[in-house]
């Protein structure tokens, strides 16, 4: 059945009288006032009163939230905004250890009274608090495990949690560039066993690591407390996709700077900015510098990594010059790295810092916002790091800048301002959001560094970094944009158009959560920019087929203020894109009271990315599969002829025709009633499968069948002569050629104890002992 | 009663009546012949290369077989498929377990460790047992292979009603060495000799 008609005839007649289907630049809604001051210090200066109301409300509710005795919540952070509202934060915590996901906001208006909570509280858990492993057991399995060399730039954090049971093996998918398709990322992919119930006790493990060879990771396992087998992963460094570029002079000409004066000359170090500024109760505000919390460095201090790569062991030289000028606009050769006092070395540290500056400014001018953890505390930036990347680490509280090398010559650092902005974005997520790096949160974390990043150029290019507003001019809706050259046509991402990169999708899906953060971004981008700057109605980059009548948007600075609050002050670790959409109308309800019209641009903008219905649209058929990431024959279950069947199970919301189309893309037979039949390949394979909605062809769900086969000699069974697969991979890194000559086994996995005792198990499970 | 059940009770006392003129019972057991075997025996191949020997520890209602390779070889684990017919007799389990170990390969980076992963598997699929042993780590040397290299086991079916003398049917139908060369990344096929497994 065509779709396109219902939603658009709801509302297309006001589209119409509106003045076209083109989209234009709707009316800039006008923010809600301000309280007035004394009411606002009121609220402030009660926030701990405030904040005790609001968590005797929530307590009162526990039993409705379907929590237990053993069930706590306990408030982990609190502030009062700028409409006078104050938010608690509040984790749960199960026997007092804490749960995976149960993270509630409760909120108290200025006039005192409590609004409705947002978040998640995890229902009817009742655990034995008791772990099988001590908590260094796990910490030693999980570094025996990492998967990935190099040495520890920290001491890692182990901490017992309630963990939502995976259930079963986790996918964690890599866009292969070469293959030009998705594929499984062996190291983050967990072959897991099943469990029963929906929790369990686990020890999360983070690791961070500094390779020669990959950079650095950011690892989190999820180690089940029983025995220590390994439920869950994902490498949480948030990073940029390196790209290859020839070389520029620096991005953004000749800039000012807030640098810093030594007996010695000036340096690229920030002291101006890293103040804290307080209101007291009197109205009165002081401003008093903080420091980092490692360095002890009182400023926004620029290194010199010299292209080295491991950091903290390699070189980092704070860059110093005897003038107060740095830079010459060129780059250094990528075999001559000189000191930071050289001026060609300088230039990508005044890039750097350049952007730091407007970011910060950014979040300060427009929404106040008092640097990345709020309290001003100064990042510190590494440049010129060996790698073509770049990331932050909430660790070390701090960016890091890497290089793309130009024609085996000069270099070129990921400095632009949108990518400055970005990296320094993840700081802001993790000190307030705190989403999670994987799943669908991972993709909200990914996309709103992009937003955040894109929004600090269009405040830099538009306003000249200036004012409180960001301005609908002057930047790019592209990642990466001043990086583009003829060697490196493309941006890192289109925030307009996703796929417009071959893999990240435009729109939301059940089953985008398996995807990498990269690309589960795509939608959440471009939600953004349709609430900015709307939809069109005649087909092309701005259009979508979930509201294809196109539609109005409010603007770069109300759309920018409409995330950051709910992002601020609504959305918890773990949320989802439909959190996301219904913590964003929360949030323009709150800017802009009464204003229909951004209520119904944040609809639109979430319903073109097929989240949620369209303002004044009947709710959608929402197609949802019993498992997103099935497995077809489990690891390690010894597949066989007769075993390469999988029922998918669909369900349909919103429709009276519950009915689904089901398709296999990648091969195999699936039947109409979701029966899946893979091909009978020896190795690991991933298959794509598909359920549209009979009601809506654009509504979709996508989960993936993994087939592992270890039938290695083609007699149809897994037997124990298959078994010496494990051997000749056995703590091999990307081991080629593999085993009988064939490429897709395990996915080059990396074999190790865990799954040699998972074979041994699935084989005495399946023949006995 | 209507037509079709009187019918239906008809027919089933025909049927009654001539089974007990052919001379069955309709319930009493099968009662076993005076000729069927108490145990079995096994003996050992001519073969000097692979073969499966019996084991001492071995007793007439349990045979223990050992795997023993050829001299001069060295490999780093061993799987087999043993076929026989489990309606004449059963796959035995040596300390409860479908293979045990014969120590001649390193199983276990630490072998003091009891709880360290280690590739040795058996199981049964029909009238098939599945053994295997292999050193996982390919750094560790080969090891020599003409020894006992591990051990599974056959039991007498005593409901099986066998004739003494009867032979009861096994070979080895796949066995796939992982060779010292780990170069190519390739098993070996090999064949193992197996004896004569009878009823007695």
């Amino acid at each position: 059945m065509p779709r396109s008609l219902p939603r658009t005839l709801s509302w297309l007649p006001a589209l119409l009288a509106a003045g076209g289907l083109m989209a234009a630049p709707g009316p800039r809604p006008a923010p809600r006032p301000r309280p007035a001051p004394q009411a606002w210090r009121n609220a402030r200066a009660r926030q701990t009163q405030r904040a005790a109301k609001a968590l005797a409300a929530i307590a009162a509710t526990k039993a409705d939230l379907g929590l237990g005795p053993a069930d706590e919540l306990r408030p982990s952070a609190v502030f009062t905004d700028d409409l006078g509202q104050t938010h608690l934060r509040l984790q749960q915590l199960h026997h007092g250890v804490r749960v995976w996901g149960g993270d509630l906001v409760a909120h108290v208006d200025l006039e005192g009274d409590v609004l409705p909570a947002t978040g998640h509280a995890v229902k009817g858990l009742d655990l034995d608090p008791t772990p099988g492993i001590p908590a260094d057991r796990a910490r030693a399995l999980a570094l025996k495990h990492l998967g990935v060399p190099g040495d520890l730039t920290a001491e890692p954090k182990v901490e017992l949690v309630v963990y939502p049971n995976p259930g079963g093996p986790r996918l964690a998918l890599t866009w292969d560039k070469a293959k030009r398709r998705f594929v499984a990322d062996p190291v983050h992919t967990v072959l897991g066993r099943r469990e029963e119930g929906s929790h369990l006790l686990a020890y999360h493990v983070h690791a961070e690591v500094s390779d020669p060879k990959g950079g650095v990771h950011q690892e989190d396992l999820i180690l089940d407390a029983k025995d220590g087998l390994i439920v869950d992963r994902w490498n949480a460094l948030p990073t940029d996709t390196p790209v290859k570029a020839v070389g520029h002079s620096g991005f953004s000409g000749t800039v000012s700077l807030d640098a810093n004066q030594s007996a010695s000359g000036y340096q690229l170090m920030d002291t101006a900015r890293n103040r804290l500024t307080v209101v007291d109760a009197h109205g009165n505000a002081t401003s008093y510098p903080t420091y980092h919390p490692t360095t002890g460095v009182y400023g926004i201090a620029a290194y010199d990594l010299m292209g080295y790569y491991n950091w903290p062991y390699g070189q980092h030289l704070l860059y110093e010059s005897a003038t107060a000028d740095f830079g010459n606009g060129s780059q250094p050769s990528y075999f001559g790295y000189a000191p930071a006092s050289d001026p060609a070395e300088q230039t990508g540290g005044v890039d750097a810092l350049f952007g730091v500056q407007n970011a910060w400014d950014f979040y300060l001018n427009v929404l106040n916002r008092e640097g990345i953890d709020g309290f001003g505390t100064p990042p510190y930036v590494r440049v010129h790091w060996w790698q073509p990347n770049a990331y932050w680490s909430d660790t070390d509280f701090a960016l890091t800048l890497g290089d793309r090398v130009e024609n085996d010559s000069s270099v070129t650092p990921f400095a632009t301002v949108d990518i400055v902005g970005h990296e320094l974005s993840h700081g802001v997520t993790a000190n307030t959001s705190g989403f999670i790096y994987s799943g669908e949160a991972g993709g909200l974390n990914e996309g709103t560094s992009d937003i955040f990043g894109t929004m600090a150029e269009f405040y830099q290019k538009g306003a000249g970094g200036a004012g409180s507003s960001v301005p609908d001019t002057g930047g790019d809706w592209v990642m990466g944009g001043g990086m583009i050259n003829a060697d490196n046509p493309e941006p890192i991402r289109w925030m307009d158009h996703p796929s417009l990169d071959g893999a990240s999708p435009d729109a939301w899906f059940y089953g985008i959560a398996v995807y990498d953060p990269h690309y589960a971004s795509g939608p959440l981008n471009r939600m953004f920019y349709f609430l900015s700057q709307g939809a069109d109605a005649a087909t092309g980059d701005h259009h979508s087929d979930f509201v294809p009548g196109g539609f109005p948007g409010i603007g770069n600075d109300a759309a920018t203020r409409i995330w950051y609050r709910a992002l601020s002050v609504y959305l918890t670790p773990t949320a989802s894109y439909h959190n996301a959409r219904s913590c964003a109308l929360l949030a323009a309800g709150d800017l802009y009271p009464g204003d229909e019209s951004v209520q119904a641009a944040v609809e639109n903008a979430f319903a073109a990315i097929n989240v949620g219905a369209a303002h004044g649209e009947a709710p959608r058929p929402l197609v949802t599969l019993a498992d997103s990431g099935s497995v077809l024959g489990p690891f390690f279950a010894f597949t066989s002829a007769g075993d390469t069947a999988r029922a998918f199970s669909a369900t349909v919301q919103n429709s009276a025709d519950t009915q689904v189309d089901w398709t296999a893309p990648d091969g195999g037979v699936i039947g109409p009633d979701g029966t899946y039949t893979a091909p009978i390949r020896a190795g690991g394979w991933l298959y794509r499968i598909e359920a549209t909605s009979h009601a809506d062809a654009l509504e979709r769900a996508q989960g993936f069948a993994y087939s592992v086969n270890l039938d290695l000699d083609d007699d149809a069974i897994q037997d124990a002569s298959d078994m010496a697969n494990l051997a000749l991979h056995y703590r091999a890194v990307y081991p080629t050629p593999d085993y009988d000559g064939r490429d897709d086994l395990f996915f080059d996995f990396v074999i190790d104890d865990l799954d040699v005792a998972a074979y041994v198990e699935a084989f005495n499970r399946t023949y006995g002992r | 009663m209507t037509t079709q059940t009187m019918l239906r009770t008809a027919l089933s006392v025909t049927a009654l009546a001539a089974l007990l003129a052919c001379g069955g019972s309709s319930s009493s057991p099968k009662v076993s012949a005076a000729s069927d075997a108490k145990g079995i025996t096994y003996a050992n191949p001519a073969s000097a290369g692979w073969r499966l020997e019996r084991d001492p520890s071995s007793t007439p209602t349990h045979i223990v077989l050992n795997l023993i390779g050829p001299a001069g070889l060295k490999g780093r684990g061993i799987a087999l498929t043993v076929h026989s017919d489990n309606s004449k007799m059963a796959w035995g389990r040596i300390s409860g377990a479908y293979i045990q170990d014969g120590g001649a390969f390193e199983l276990a980076m630490d072998p003091t460790d009891p709880n360290e992963a280690r590739l040795l598997v058996g199981g049964v699929k029909g009238s098939d047992l599945m053994v295997g042993a292999f050193q996982k780590d390919p750094n560790l040397s080969a090891k020599p292979l003409d020894t006992k290299l591990y051990s599974f086991a056959i039991d007498f079916k005593a409901d099986a009603h066998l004739a003494t003398g009867e032979t009861i049917p096994l070979s080895v139908t796949k066995a796939r060495l992982l060779p010292e060369d780990l170069g190519p990344r390739k098993l070996q096929d090999v064949t193992v000799a197996a004896g004569t497994l009878k009823a007695n």
